[in-house]
């Protein structure tokens, strides 16, 4: 499934090296957040035996979410500098057409 | 039976005990008291682990402002055109999940540091009223009161004595127990709901791209619709598994589908449509009518999803029915002057899972013919549908004749049958019926209601005043409510407690006398 093209035009190349330079720092820190929120190691039964099933089932959820947000996230900053990437070379193709032109 | 429950019969006894031929059992019912278990889990623990949840939740948020100002500012700044644009509802998908994690886990990290204390102050008064109680029994002589009431204390204030201290150590066992049962349940459920927020992850582990999975995880029905989200969990991650069971030519459709819709939100209709059960070739069918309105998210609302917070359709929450006099009609999607509430709450809770059932009921699955989807259109198709539910119920409760010849209403094999026919198939998971006899039933119900209703999947009721009955049905929850739709056209929240005391008159004394007593609900299996 491709939701978010892969491609795209009218691009201003130093800005979006920014934007990915940008989300790479998002995640970065959402590394933090994963951090910090493992960085305790209970166990279920610490939670009490009300709590326990509760908590193991919230824990496990988030710990899953937050890893797949990080992944979504590293995904979005490589569509990105694909994206620059490829212009980058579509415009150095227009150059040296115009080049071949003039010549 | 539960500690607090336990706890609170020695209570009874040891406060009946006032001379002293009970010593025996008063000894007895110290020993019993001594022997239920005291709250358990660890204070320490849980606070630490509410700490370091506060903080990741704190980082989030840093992560969500960061990635908005991309979406809102820095991307569009970079790159324009309409790929663009996609790329930033992208990113402020991520956003919006991080928001949602850092909203989350500070929730979680609150609830966790009230519950270390509630545990923290219960294990306080359960070990203070065990040592009382230990004293209590040390009065009653070395044979521990068995043989006091024949022979007599050496000193008789002892009795008098031992019972006072019984009758403090036991209350402050039930005053611990009770804190630590309703602190825990509130922790639990709120836990429990808060799991079920946790959207994309469901959705990455059945094989769906991460970034996709956020995306479609995102997605909301426009605010003029209540908002509120267009896929729940359950249904992304069933929809994703029903995408693995395909053939690699269906899942290259259904695929292809998804990739040429016009927005994420017509995508994430599709995902819903395939999460109730629809098959690829319905699918299909469906998004060609719906395909021209793509980017029209009011549009897709309005069609595709009923508005159960307001109880409107196209801003019309009141409808005026041909043949009455003026001024009078009923709530737009009231079941109106027939006894068919059953079919009434269970096609709508259906019209809520399934937008291909929806769109037929909102236009006939003719959008853009004129007038296809107007008001009265829409009313016309819901009332026929109710109507043909309720006779399929009443044929299978085995009623001597169908609406409009009887209108007694269903019984319980006739809602079954509905549930299973209509809720059954739309959510992948048979229902059957529980009886609920009183608040313990209520009670050992709620977390399965729970569960059930932050899965996606909606929990037909049936309430009674002792002469009327009514069916509603749970489709919400938040951790400490839950929210139920009434076939009177509106819905309504009730706390969890009310739920379990038999207190949900509210919910219907627009028509008095109010029916506030549940007596049975549909529970899907799983």
């Amino acid at each position: 499934m491709v939701l978010v093209p892969d491609g795209g035009f009218s691009v201003d190349l130093a800005e979006l090296g920014g934007v990915a330079g940008q989300i790479g720092v998002a995640y970065d820190d959402l590394t933090t957040a994963i951090s910090q929120y493992g960085r305790e190691s209970p166990s279920a039964g610490d939670f009490g035996s009300q709590v326990a099933g509760s908590w193991s089932a919230f824990d496990g959820a988030w710990a899953q979410e937050l890893n797949v947000l990080g992944l979504a996230t590293t995904e979005m900053v490589s569509k990105v500098h694909t994206v620059g990437t490829n212009y980058a070379a579509a415009e150095s193709a227009n150059v040296r057409d115009i080049d071949t032109l003039a010549g | 039976m539960s500690a607090l429950s336990d706890l609170q019969g020695c209570q009874s006894t040891i406060d009946s005990a006032w001379s002293i031929v009970a010593a025996p059992l008063l000894a007895a019912t110290i020993d019993s008291a001594l022997g239920v278990p005291a709250p358990d889990g660890s204070p320490a623990a849980i606070s630490a682990q509410g700490d370091a949840y506060l903080a990741a939740g704190g980082t989030c948020r840093q992560v969500a402002e960061r990635l908005n100002d991309v979406a809102r500012n820095k991307l569009p700044a970079a790159w324009r055109g309409g790929v663009a644009e996609t790329a930033s509802q992208a990113v402020s998908a991520l956003s919006d999940d991080a928001t949602t994690a850092g909203n989350v886990l500070g929730q979680a990290g609150k609830a966790l540091q009230v519950w270390a204390d509630n545990l923290g102050t219960a294990q306080r008064g359960d070990s203070s009223g065990r040592d009382t109680l230990r004293s209590a029994k040390s009065r009653l002589g070395p044979l521990g009161g068995l043989l006091s009431s024949f022979i007599e204390f050496s000193d008789p204030t002892d009795f008098v004595i031992a019972v006072e201290e019984a009758r403090t150590g036991i209350a402050s066992m039930v005053t611990a127990a009770a804190l630590a049962q309703n602190s825990g349940q509130a922790t639990a459920s709120l836990l429990t709901y808060l799991a079920d927020q946790a959207r994309a992850g469901g959705a990455e582990a059945n094989g769906m791209d991460p970034l996709d999975a956020v995306v479609l995880a995102s997605e909301q029905n426009a605010a003029s619709d209540g908002g509120g989200d267009i896929l729940t969990v359950a249904e992304l991650t069933r929809a994703s598994e029903l995408m693995n069971g395909m053939s690699p030519a269906q899942q290259q459709e259904f695929e292809k589908l998804l990739a040429e819709a016009k927005s994420p939100e017509e995508a994430a209709f599709l995902m819903k449509a395939l999460a109730a059960g629809n098959s690829l070739p319905a699918i299909e069918r469906f998004d060609a009518l719906i395909h021209p309105y793509g980017n029209d998210l009011a549009w897709l609302s309005q069609h595709l999803a009923p508005d159960l917070a307001s109880g409107t359709y196209d801003g019309v929450s009141f409808f005026h029915w041909p043949g009455m006099k003026p001024g009078y009609g009923y709530d737009t999607y009231s079941q109106g002057g027939i006894n068919d509430c059953v079919a009434a709450s269970t096609v709508v809770a259906l019209a809520n899972l399934d937008p291909v059932f929806m769109l037929k009921l909102t236009t006939g699955d003719q959008p853009g013919v004129a007038g296809s989807d107007s008001v009265s259109s829409f009313e016309n198709r819901l009332h026929l549908t109710y109507i043909s539910n309720y006779q399929t119920g009443q044929r299978a409760d085995g009623d001597p004749g169908v609406y409009p010849k009887v209108d007694g209403g269903l019984g319980s094999t006739g809602e079954n049958v509905l549930a299973n026919s209509d809720l059954g198939t739309a959510t992948g998971t048979p229902y059957h019926y529980v009886s609920l006899n009183g608040t313990g039933d209520n009670q050992a119900a709620l977390s399965q209601v729970e569960k059930a209703v932050d899965s996606g999947q909606p929990v037909p009721i049936d309430v009674t005043n002792g002469n009327d009955s009514h069916q509603m049905v749970i489709i919400g929850s938040n951790g400490s409510e839950l929210e139920i739709y009434n076939p009177w056209g509106y819905s309504g929240w009730v706390t969890n407690q009310q739920f379990v005391s038999n207190q949900l008159g509210a919910l219907t004394n627009s028509q008095p006398p109010a029916m506030p007593t549940a007596f049975g609900i549909e529970l899907p299996s799983s």
